[in-house]
């Protein structure tokens, strides 16, 4: 006999109470899976504060929005014009063309482990701006490292 | 022992779910019951114990004992685990 409880449940499940939550005025207090957003989240470790959104996001604002294939992403906004380019702050290649009517909210602080930082906090700030003027060159150093490794074994 | 106060049990699109209370949804602490898992929460809300538990479990399903008491235990170790039960 199973009688079971799971911590883990898919946040497409969770849409509807977190809309819920979101029309109110309520933030949303979740853990992000995956990896692209290291090294500021960390799977099971860090989670994130979300709002309902209200205006036009900002470069370096990081919005959870939903692919047209129904994906849910939690990715940095690094262009805005008329729709919006993300990336993930572990990747490398940039997501171009997302809708306004795509973002559901926005991150307004996070946890890193026990301790929560507000995306207004210092070095948050300095941190979502150099992480992402260096992706060039941190693309450039992983490609030549990987180049190295091959060429070692 | 009984569930800690602080929590209410929502169905959201045919799931069975445990949110703490309170003015912010806070999906780290949320918890996915099944049906069973649904009962015995219930059963806990009162102050009770596993056999009575195990009783409980004996009158609403088809099961035989040992598999109730076994599935109560494991249940409420999670429970204790999560720091859910007073």
């Amino acid at each position: 006999m199973d009688c079971s409880f799971e911590n883990e449940i898919h946040l497409e499940q969770l849409m509807p109470l977190i809309e819920e939550y979101l029309a109110q005025g309520k933030p949303v207090k979740f853990s992000p899976r995956g990896i692209s957003m290291l090294p500021m989240l960390r799977q099971g470790v860090d989670s994130v504060i979300l709002e309902s959104y209200k205006g036009v996001p900002r470069k370096y604002d990081i919005p959870l929005y939903r692919r047209d294939d129904g994906c849910f992403v939690l990715h940095r906004v690094v262009k805005v014009g008329k729709t919006y380019t993300c990336i993930g702050d572990n990747q490398f290649n940039l997501e171009h063309g997302i809708r306004h009517d795509q973002i559901i909210a926005i991150v307004t602080g996070f946890y890193r482990g026990t301790k929560y930082y507000s995306v207004n906090n210092m070095g948050y700030l300095l941190y979502s701006r150099i992480w992402h003027c260096s992706r060039g060159i941190r693309h450039f150093c992983g490609r030549c490292l990987a180049g190295i490794r091959r060429r070692l074994r | 022992m009984k569930i800690k106060d602080g929590y209410i049990v929502r169905e959201v699109a045919g799931t069975t779910v445990v949110l703490p209370t309170g003015d912010d949804l806070d999906l780290t602490k949320m918890i996915k019951l099944n049906d069973t898992g649904k009962f015995l929460w219930q059963e806990l809300q009162q102050d009770t114990d596993e056999d009575r538990l195990v009783a409980a479990l004996l009158r609403e399903y088809s099961v035989d004992e040992a598999t109730a008491r076994a599935g109560v235990q494991r249940f409420v170790n999670k429970l204790k685990d999560n720091g859910l039960l007073i």
